[in-house]
């Protein structure tokens, strides 16, 4: 015999009281002091993300300045501490947005099935088939960019496929006896939905929503990065590594430590994800 | 196979005329309209509504649709207003531009991302399968424009190996031209390179644990054969939807990719046009990589119905 795969024990209550991969601690711990950061950046950062050192352009890491000067003398490791706060607040904002429009309408789409759910779904399939990116730019460009603006264009922009993960949770799960003894007992349509399908498909959603935190902060920062995000002067991940790239040569920390800061929350985010979609259903593992 | 194309065919048609009303509707909610962005400072309301009505502004939105969609559909993509000339030739030397960073990225990320999945689902657990799951997550964590950077800092300016910015022209030579294309088509196929290996790695594992793959080993099959003929022609399936999948990450990434190294094809051109509020532009250019993301989709499923005959009886194609 090949060697036999873990999914193929089946005692599942067993599995979910193992231990948490050593990975999935250190990243969760990691993103814990990122977020510590971004609500005390005020405290934490030695300097105000805004304040010129106009002597000490372009200095490279010390003591003085952790991570180096900018072109104005603005302290990184500040201002990566304070990018924190921008990425990690889209990041969540967007998420919540997506999840609070594409959740119901999964659960309601995954209920009712029939002509009204194969409409939905057509029409979300066409929002899909635009790439996403030229998707928000389309929304954010035709008003002057804010951070609220992009937030709520790149929720917009999860509502689709959150809708489509919720909507396959709840199809599966309408074919559970307890959802044929709601019916039987007369609840109401929104009591089903509320009260039996939402808190089974909840797992699913946590693990959808965590991947999306991922991606908006990903996607905030390639926007700002191309000038449609975030404006200067403030510290956002994006708009430092734009500014960067003009002084890659003579100062590259100015590149490395937003992209670092960057890298390593996104990276936390979907180690997380990933551990707790094999916490919840340990089958799903290897998928995707 | 024949309703099953003209479906297919059917529903890429729906969605471009839906995309190109959105991109023209988006394009007309500007806060400056077209005639203010032409006169720029000398804009007054009197010379403002004469420029309207010239350019026929002034008309019902529906005819002014049905004017750009058929100037589209004609191959009359209109005049940049910033650039003053027709669009669609600089649009297609862009375009062009870009589809040979796309095309050499995609080549490679086949190659490669299939190679390093098989590599993984056979070393299970091992060594080479940690490495490469945790080059998925960094790979996928980190944007193309981070990884643009590192590479203009550690292969362009320290070691000096390849040009960081522009692109070669065809009469400077092979070497010239082909050497502008590495870095941007190296931070393009990273990303990528996490997400084909992962899946086929995954889609590997599950055939490397099928019956027919028993059976072939119970036959005496070499594992080699075993691992190429029939493992991986199954799992080949569906990476072959995710490729398609990534071209519309790659169209998003190319924008940045194209930014940073200085590149001047399609995305480039669509940050130009969006600075500028350059809207025939910029409404072009949109709906030229729509276009592009729609055909891929096609030719996935295609593919997909090519490959896996049940599909072609199937209603929707996840």
């Amino acid at each position: 015999m090949v060697d036999q795969s873990p999914d193929d024990e089946v005692d599942v209550p067993e599995r979910r009281i193992r231990s948490i991969p050593p990975r999935v601690v250190v990243f969760s711990l990691l993103l814990g002091l990122m977020i510590v950061a971004a609500l005390g950046a005020d405290r934490l950062a030695p300097y105000p993300f805004d304040q010129m050192h106009v002597a000490d352009r372009l200095k490279g890491p010390s003591l003085t300045y952790l991570a180096g000067t900018d072109e104005y003398g603005r302290d990184v490791f500040s201002r990566t501490l304070y990018g924190s706060r921008l990425s990690l607040s889209l990041g969540f904002v967007a998420t919540l947005i997506g999840l609070s429009l594409g959740v119901p309408l999964g659960l309601f789409a995954g209920y009712v099935r029939g002509w009204a759910d194969e409409l939905l779904m057509r029409a979300l399939d066409v929002v899909m088939s635009f790439p996403s990116l030229l998707l928000v730019l389309l929304i954010i460009a035709v008003t002057p960019p804010s951070l609220a603006k992009t937030a709520v264009a790149i929720g917009i922009l999860f509502v689709p496929p959150v809708t489509r993960v919720t909507r396959s949770i709840a199809l599966d799960l309408m074919s559970g006896e307890f959802i044929l003894a709601a019916q039987a007992r007369g609840e109401r349509v929104s009591y089903i939905l509320l009260h039996e399908l939402l808190p089974n498909a909840w797992p699913a959603i946590v693990v959808e929503g965590s991947l999306r935190v991922a991606f908006a902060i990903l996607l905030g920062a390639v926007l700002s990065f191309l000038g449609f995000g975030v404006q200067p002067p403030a510290a956002d991940w994006g708009l430092m590594i734009a500014t960067a790239r003009d002084f890659v040569e003579a100062a590259p920390w100015m590149a490395i430590a937003p992209g670092l800061g960057m890298s390593l929350t996104v990276i936390s985010v979907n180690v997380l994800g990933d551990g707790l979609r094999e916490y919840f259903d340990p089958k799903l593992g290897g998928r995707r | 196979m024949a309703v099953y194309l003209l479906q297919r065919v059917g529903y890429v048609v729906v969605v471009m005329v839906i995309m190109s009303v959105l991109v023209f509707l988006a394009t007309h909610a500007l806060p400056a309209s077209t005639a203010e962005v032409i006169l720029g400072q000398y804009a007054t309301p009197e010379t403002i509504a004469a420029l309207e009505r010239k350019l026929g502004l002034t008309r019902p939105l529906l005819e002014q649709y049905s004017d750009w969609a058929s100037g589209v559909l004609r191959g009359d993509l209109g005049r940049s207003l910033v650039l003053e000339t027709p669009i669609a030739p600089v649009l297609w030397a862009a375009l062009g531009r870009s589809a040979v960073l796309a095309i050499s990225a995609l080549t490679v990320v086949s190659f490669l991302g299939i190679a390093l999945g098989v590599v993984a689902a056979v070393r299970r657990g091992r060594l080479v399968d940690h490495l490469a799951s945790a080059f998925t997550f960094v790979g996928l964590s980190v944007p193309e424009f981070f990884w643009g950077l590192m590479l203009i800092l550690l292969l362009g300016s320290y070691l000096q190996w390849f040009p960081t910015s522009g692109y070669g022209l065809p009469d400077e030579g092979l070497w010239s031209y082909a050497s502008h294309l590495v870095l941007p088509v190296m931070a393009l196929t990273i990303g990528l390179l996490a997400h084909v290996s992962r899946l086929t790695r995954s889609s590997m594992i599950e055939a490397l644990d099928s019956n027919y793959v028993k059976v072939a080993r119970a036959r005496g099959v070499s594992e080699w054969t075993v691992t190429l003929r029939h493992a991986l022609r199954n799992a080949m399936l569906p990476t072959i939807t995710v490729l398609a999948q990534d071209v519309g990450f790659l169209i998003g990434g190319i924008v940045a990719v194209e930014t940073i190294f200085a590149n001047p094809g399609v995305g480039r051109l669509l940050v130009f046009a969006l600075e500028r509020h350059d809207l025939p532009l910029m409404q072009a250019a949109i709906l030229v990589m729509t276009a592009v993301q729609s055909l891929a989709n096609l030719t996935a499923d295609l593919l997909y119905g090519f490959f896996n005959p049940r599909i072609r009886y199937g209603r929707s194609i996840a």
